[in-house]
């Protein structure tokens, strides 16, 4: 089971006809760029989003250049605490997205050890032009948004 | 660490295009105005800092991550 999401070569066949990328069968993954890099890791501006089509709608953001840099992450459509994650058009504009609607906005997940659960990372989601194929992550003023919300009582 | 005193209104300039201003600090706090271009992050430092450290705890541990998922995927079907 690790190696769908370890193995490269298991992951593309995964990730074919994903929903995330349009349905077509040739979009395996998308490689975008991060010209700020992520906070904890600012070097490295290119990643890439690979979608795990055994385990939707789950998907991995990885460093092209570090491997070791891979993150479990997930759209924020999928969680029902989606209506309070406001992104600000004046960080829309850092990648040249004018309507919030084209704008394709994922969490970052982690393992809470206490509870054994999957959190997300409400306050600093990954924004991102997918037609640019630039993104970054941005840091929400709305204090009040968990850095771990329970993905137990919020998957739609 | 350059160190520079200014009162209420007063700027510095950083570079071609940032621009701080000491706006107000009656008791303590101090309110300051940012003018930078958009590709310039501006963040509170201890802000900023959580950040970093939430995105380092939730580098991948691939066993624990994918029986985490399967938990998840079986729990949703």
């Amino acid at each position: 089971m690790n190696e769908q999401i370890n193995t490269p070569t298991n992951q593309q066949q995964d990730l074919a006809g994903s929903v995330l990328f349009g349905g077509d069968e040739h979009s395996q993954e998308v490689k975008i760029e991060f010209p700020f890099g992520l906070p904890g890791f600012e070097v490295f501006t290119r990643f890439k989003i690979s979608a795990l089509q055994d385990y939707q709608p789950f998907c991995v953001l990885q460093s092209e250049d570090e491997p070791a840099i891979s993150m479990l992450i997930i759209e924020v459509k999928f969680l029902t605490i989606q209506e309070k994650i406001v992104i600000p058009d004046k960080e829309l504009r850092k990648v040249n997205i004018l309507r919030g609607q084209d704008a394709l906005v994922f969490l970052i997940l982690k393992v809470n050890h206490k509870t054994h659960e999957l959190t997300a990372n409400t306050r600093a989601p990954l924004v991102i032009n997918l037609e640019a194929k630039k993104g970054f992550q941005a840091i929400l003023e709305d204090a009040s948004l968990p850095l771990e919300y329970s993905l137990a009582k919020g998957l739609n | 660490m350059l160190v520079l005193t200014r009162k209420s209104g007063e700027s510095i300039r950083i570079g071609n295009n940032i621009i701080i201003t000491i706006l107000e600090s009656p008791s303590g706090q101090t309110k300051i105005g940012v003018k930078a271009p958009l590709d310039v992050p501006i963040h509170r430092e201890e802000v900023y800092n959580r950040i970093q450290q939430e995105n380092k705890s939730a580098l991948m541990v691939h066993d624990e991550m994918s029986n985490m998922l399967a938990k998840y995927v079986r729990g949703k079907s």
